[in-house]
């Protein structure tokens, strides 16, 4: 690494700030002409100012179409931005003008899928799929040293080496997952994007793979950014963790004290519907409501009609973010409780 | 790694051809006699047409192996038919049968050219389509629309029209073939456009695509690394199917005096030439291409169903 672009110790690997990514979702043309209609346009990401220190997991929750997948794909580049900006490591990332210097910093955020059905190419044997990124990005390298690559990645994530010569549907969800590392690893990233690596798995195999993330982490220095809806795998990797509803960050913190100590009345009602082994006989009221559409999300804080603690203002304004410490709540309520304790 | 041994050496050459003997596809070929035997006539009739030049009995092409007092004469087996003509001559005293092996040459040659033409224009188009999205998918869709709203035939009528309309009289025999190659190729690719747009708009949005455009795979390396592999097997069985309409639109064309210079025996020229004969008798000209027609055609179609079958995972 060269010593010039040496950021400063303090300064976050990624940084996100006012990212929006907004999706026109209207009938086509001809429909909008004859058939009426209006334009209609899908807020998925709306606002989220985010940090992710170097060498550190930040974990994403919330339901279903609240936009943790939308803002995964978004750091990753497979989106264009509609407002906003992502600096990796210093640098702006939004602007995608294809060239060397943007593949090369390109390289150093990979992503993981949820699906390991559906993420390796089924015509292609597991040797080509993990050399894939080291064919692009280092094209000088022999047959014999990719080779080599591949059977040392293919270890690092506890597999065969004779793995490399077999097609992907020889192999469990598991292994599959793991193929899936190695091929983000050969691109020798710094940044994981994991959209829900576990979800599609049996949960047995999810400890092993979150296991592996966490050695992954610390032999290699890696810094994760991991989408999950289930909470547990998420208080077993996370050093902190954003909570968001309809394409806004409510709240975000240090993972241990957001478990213990919510503020935002969705965080506590998300951790409430968790079951607890420890509490068997605990009371967990559901959320009241369905989850608005994104079409058309409620006016104000997009959490008011479901909330118990909604207020006048809440139906109108938009809470701003409060810091709380490292991190920050969203919420009137919680804020007028800070002012007046 | 590598083992020295002959015989080791040999087994491991060979691993592939074993893989493909097992393979489902192969199972099911072997299990499916009507296949079986398409394929043998397929191939017999192919091989016979491209060594036409060593397996006819006679040259057509050459006038002085032909005499004006061996003309129709009728097949072998029939009163006043000669053990040299087989299947009897025509009314300049060719042999049919050499004609009909040299017409067959043509004729395939022209269907498999046109089907080339038409799976790397369809395949291509369709490709971009489903890739690139937006206006180019809406213009190239909408065209093919409008292709599809025109018979085959007409296409072919207008594009041989407009060319002769173009080029000097004096060039007509030659550009004939590549025109002919040209439209009934034009009249095939749409089926192959829309499959393939179909399937790589499924595939596009596969995490696999992704994880490639992640890599750092430039977009057309993603689509033709990633997608279009994928898109292959629906692919060979309209191409296929579409060799037996490729052949048939030639004999249709040829026959209409629109296709290959009745100078050169195609089996649509062969036919046509021998029918106007037909009601004096010389049934012989026109009935051996027309038959040969026939079996050609069914064969074809029965491989392509067969294929359609097997490479369906659903029926599996």
């Amino acid at each position: 690494m060269s010593a010039d672009r040496q950021a400063p110790a303090e300064r976050p690997l990624l940084e996100m700030r006012d990212v929006a990514r907004f999706f026109d979702v209207s009938p086509p043309w001809y429909q909008r002409l004859f058939g009426g209609g209006s334009r209609r346009v899908l807020r998925a990401v709306d606002g989220v100012d985010l940090d992710l220190p170097r060498g550190r997991t930040l974990s994403l929750v919330g339901e279903s179409g609240c936009g943790k997948s939308t803002l995964a794909r978004l750091a990753v580049g497979l989106y264009p931005l509609s407002r906003g900006s992502i600096r990796f490591d210093g640098m702006e990332m939004s602007v995608r003008d294809g060239s060397f210097a943007e593949r090369r910093t390109r390289r150093r955020i990979q992503m993981i899928f949820q699906d390991p059905f559906a993420s390796l190419n089924p015509r292609w044997r597991v040797a080509r799929i993990i050399g894939e990124p080291i064919r692009v990005h280092e094209p000088g390298t022999g047959e014999a040293e990719r080779r080599s690559r591949v059977r040392e990645l293919l270890e690092m994530v506890g597999l065969d080496a004779d793995a490399a010569a077999r097609y992907p549907h020889q192999f469990s969800g598991g292994q599959r997952q793991r193929i899936s590392i190695a091929r983000a690893l050969a691109a020798r990233p710094d940044l994981l994007i994991c959209d829900e690596p576990t979800s599609a798995l049996d949960v047995s195999v999810q400890a092993q793979i979150l296991n592996l993330m966490r050695e992954l982490q610390e032999e290699l220095g890696l810094t994760y950014l991991f989408i999950s809806h289930d909470l547990s795998a998420v208080r077993f990797i996370s050093d902190y963790v954003g909570v968001m509803y309809l394409g806004r960050l409510v709240e975000w913190g240090e993972a241990e004290t957001l478990f213990r100590n919510p503020r935002h009345p969705y965080t506590r009602k998300l951790l409430e519907s968790v079951p607890n082994l420890a509490e068997p006989g605990r009371a967990r009221t559901p959320i009241a409501g369905e989850v608005p559409s994104p079409l058309s999300p409620p006016p104000g804080c997009h959490f008011n009609p479901r909330c118990p603690l909604a207020m006048a203002k809440c139906r109108t304004d938009t809470p701003g973010m409060v810091r709380t410490g490292p991190g920050g709540v969203r919420c009137f309520a919680v804020e007028e409780e800070t002012a007046t304790a | 790694m590598t083992s020295q041994h002959p015989a080791g050496q040999a087994r491991r050459l060979l691993r592939p051809v074993a893989r493909l003997w097992q393979s489902d596809l192969v199972w099911s070929f072997r299990n499916t006699p009507y296949a079986v035997v398409s394929l043998a006539l397929v191939l017999a009739i192919a091989v016979t047409a491209l060594c036409a030049h060593w397996v006819a009995p006679h040259d057509p092409f050459d006038l002085a192996s032909f005499n004006i007092l061996d003309s129709e004469l009728p097949p072998a087996w029939v009163e006043g038919g000669s053990p040299e003509f087989i299947l009897g001559t025509d009314t300049q005293g060719r042999d049919v049968l050499s004609l009909i092996i040299y017409g067959a040459r043509l004729s395939l040659l022209v269907g498999l050219a046109s089907v080339v033409f038409g799976l790397v224009l369809g395949v291509g188009l369709g490709l971009l389509s489903g890739y690139v999205g937006g206006w180019v998918d809406a213009l190239v869709m909408r065209t093919a629309d409008v292709k599809l709203s025109f018979p085959a035939i007409l296409v072919a009528l207008l594009v041989n029209g407009v060319a002769r309309g173009f080029l000097p009289p004096e060039m007509h025999g030659q550009i004939a073939i590549p025109v002919l190659i040209f439209s009934i190729g034009m009249s095939g690719w749409v089926h192959y456009a829309r499959t393939v747009r179909g399937i790589v708009m499924v595939e596009r949005r596969k995490e696999y695509v992704l994880a490639a455009q992640i890599v750092g795979r430039k977009g057309w390396e993603v689509a033709l690394l990633h997608v279009l592999p994928n898109t292959m097997s629906p692919v060979t069985v309209i191409a296929t199917i579409n060799l037996a309409t490729a052949i048939l639109l030639e004999a249709t064309l040829s026959f209409l005096g629109v296709g290959v210079p009745p100078t050169e025996p195609s089996l649509g020229t062969l036919i046509k030439v021998g029918s106007e004969y037909m009601f004096s008798g010389i049934w012989w000209v026109t009935a051996f291409p027309s038959l040969l027609l026939v079996v050609l055609v069914l064969a074809v179609n029965l491989l392509g169903d067969w294929l359609r079958d097997a490479l369906n995972p659903n029926l599996q």
